[in-house]
């Protein structure tokens, strides 16, 4: 049967329509066999069926904790032991930026009290007055993990705060939001 | 190729000019955020997380069948994402290359020997399911339930065809995207994308 054999031959092109990846010429043969075809226009529309049925098929929910679990993987990568502040992020930062410089102490701050060890700053504001005085870190401290600020302050783990080039000027940074601060 | 280890994201695509980059950043919001991110703006690959972890994890269920993997997989795309920053340059959309890293994750895991695959019996539960639609009550429920039932179905198709005609169908995705993302030809997304349709519209006109 001719007709049956014209219709094997448009049939891989049925999807191709449906999926717009046929050209203009192809596209309009198509339709016109299809419109004039009793068995290719149900089987079109059997085969658009398909997507429909799998678009309102019900998406999973992505739970609210994926992003913080990636942030601890990221945290967890291997270890280069290079400093991971590269000159082009600080420029961006540029040289007075209260922003940064508060994120920075803030991220000191949570550092050295994750590490336990005795604040090297004395009068030592706690760490959540100083995270407040931060405009550009409107998280809690409290609500993220030591890893996850590392991430926001795109250093690449907590450890790699141990080789940053300038940890005096953050030091400095850390005195001067907490005289601010008090 | 190694699609273990396939972080990279050059070459796929092939044949694009040297301005590639630049008509891809004005085209794709996308290119534009991991290129930020790129050049130190740690935001750019939140908002990429927020943009395509929902679809990722969508797909990824799809092609895994088990939501834990899939939410694991999802990570381990983005961390391969992040990892690939400093050396990223845009040959694609960026959800192009995102699904390809995502591809290759899940056909590797589907190889895994001995991976437990929690929907064992998806073919008789399916069948099943579509006997039980057949004189529907509701048909909000059973609408629900054809979706549901056309799930199973995918899931049991093989892998490539159900991935090609997951990014096609309900991504949206070009078959020029789907063949980076598969690394096979054009010709053969047209392929698996059709004979992945054609099998669910015959199993799902047994169930109306
Ligand atoms: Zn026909």
């Amino acid at each position: 049967m001719s007709e049956l054999r014209a219709c094997a031959e448009y049939d891989e092109n049925l999807s191709a329509l449906l999926d717009g990846e046929l050209s203009e010429e192809r596209e309009a043969e198509v339709r016109g066999h299809v419109a004039a075809c009793p068995h290719c226009a149900p089987r079109l529309e059997a085969l658009r069926r398909v997507d429909r049925l799998l678009a309102a098929a019900p998406a999973p929910p992505l739970p609210s904790d994926l992003r913080a679990r990636l942030g601890a993987r990221i945290a967890a990568e291997p270890g280069r032991r290079q400093p991971r502040i590269r000159r082009p992020r600080l420029r961006r930062f540029g040289p007075p930026a209260l922003g940064f410089a508060a994120a920075a102490a803030a991220a000191l701050a949570l550092y050295l009290g994750v590490r336990g060890g005795e604040t090297p700053l004395g009068a030592g504001a706690p760490a959540r007055q100083i995270a407040q005085t931060a405009p550009a870190m409107p998280l809690e401290l409290e609500d993220i993990s030591a890893e996850d600020l590392a991430i926001v302050l795109e250093i690449e783990t907590v450890e790699d705060l141990e080789v940053i080039a300038n940890l005096d000027l953050l030091v400095r940074l850390v005195a001067a939001v907490e005289a601010e601060a008090g | 190729m190694d699609p273990t280890g396939d972080d990279r994201n050059q070459g796929a695509s092939g044949g694009l000019e040297s301005s590639a980059e630049a008509s891809l950043r004005v085209v794709d919001p996308d290119v534009r955020l991991m290129l930020a991110f790129r050049d130190g703006d740690a935001a750019g690959f939140d908002s990429l997380f927020q943009r395509w972890a929902s679809p990722l994890l969508r797909y990824l269920e799809r092609m895994l069948r088990d939501a834990t993997a899939a939410e694991d997989l999802v990570q381990e795309a983005f961390l391969r994402v992040h990892r690939a920053r400093e050396r990223y340059t845009p040959d694609a959309r960026f959800s192009t290359w995102l699904y390809r890293i995502a591809t290759n994750l899940a056909l590797n895991e589907l190889r895994r020997p001995r991976r437990r695959d929690p929907h064992q019996s998806i073919d008789e539960e399916g069948t099943v399911q579509l006997v039980a639609d057949a004189s529907p009550i509701d048909e909000v429920a059973h609408a629900r339930r054809l979706g549901e039932a056309a799930l199973r179905e995918l899931e049991a198709l093989p892998e490539r065809q159900r991935a090609a005609l997951w990014l096609t169908a309900v991504e949206g995705l070009a078959y020029s995207e789907v063949a980076v993302a598969l690394d096979v030809s054009e010709k053969a997304v047209k392929a698996l994308v059709h004979r992945g349709r054609s099998a669910l519209a015959a199993k799902l006109q047994q169930g109306v």
